[in-house]
């Protein structure tokens, strides 16, 4: 569930980027796909300890992504009004 | 009890007793790091769900940070409002992104070596981040109603 909320977290990130920006918009919501389905898709990822720090870190990484994408989209986009 | 001395050729050397206090490892030993074993998963579990919750407060923030630059109207007289409000918004996510992963790593760290858990920066952070915002929408609120 604590992923589940995670990934909706990015979706309305993503989502709020799209808005104004389909590219970033995408990327961002990529991010957010990618954290959500790595450990599905390979389930063996995520049992040793240095595989969750790894894939954790994988999602700091897709944050921090996020947050500059976001970061450009706001100094760049014209605003509205 | 006491000591006992060998001798190999010219050096003495004493040997401690059965129960005396180990010598201090050697930092620079690696052998003499603390041992670590897998702590109890509902430990591991519930460090991943508080990491997460952090992502979570990082991901509303960039997002508080992109609806105020995008969607809010412009301050009337202050033209730079939206962006002195926003961008330190979405700066403030991404620090709570990378400070939760230290946090987790800290935390794992120590629960593996049976260690006390480090304190944790991040509510401190928040809480100046929050006060820090709020001060500084004060301001333009109260320079755009001047400038009117």
């Amino acid at each position: 569930m604590a992923w589940t909320r995670t990934a909706i977290s990015f979706a309305a990130a993503g989502a709020a980027i799209l808005k104004s920006h389909l590219v970033p918009g995408l990327i961002v919501l990529g991010l957010g796909l990618i954290t959500w389905v790595l450990p599905r898709l390979f389930p063996g990822l995520g049992t040793g300890h240095a595989s969750r720090q790894r894939r954790l870190l994988i999602v700091t990484i897709a944050v921090t992504a996020a947050a500059v994408v976001a970061l450009a989209v706001a100094l760049t986009a014209k605003a509205r009004g | 009890m006491t000591g006992e001395r060998r001798h190999r050729g010219n050096r003495v050397r004493e040997v401690s007793a059965i129960g005396a206090t180990p010598a201090t490892p050697n930092p620079a030993d690696a052998s003499s790091r603390p041992a670590e074993s897998e702590p109890d998963a509902r430990f591991t579990f519930a460090n991943e769900r508080t990491f997460l919750a952090w992502t979570r407060t990082a991901l509303a923030f960039v997002v508080a940070g992109l609806g105020v630059v995008q969607l809010l109207p412009p301050f009337p007289g202050v033209p730079w409002g939206r962006h002195v409000l926003g961008v330190p918004l979405i700066v403030i996510g991404a620090v709570i992104a990378v400070v939760s992963y230290g946090q987790w790593v800290r935390s794992q760290q120590a629960m593996r070596r049976g260690e006390p858990l480090p304190r944790s920066a991040l509510p401190r952070i928040l809480a100046i981040s929050i006060v820090i915002m709020a001060i500084i929408s004060a301001v333009v609120l109260l320079v755009s109603a001047l400038v009117k």
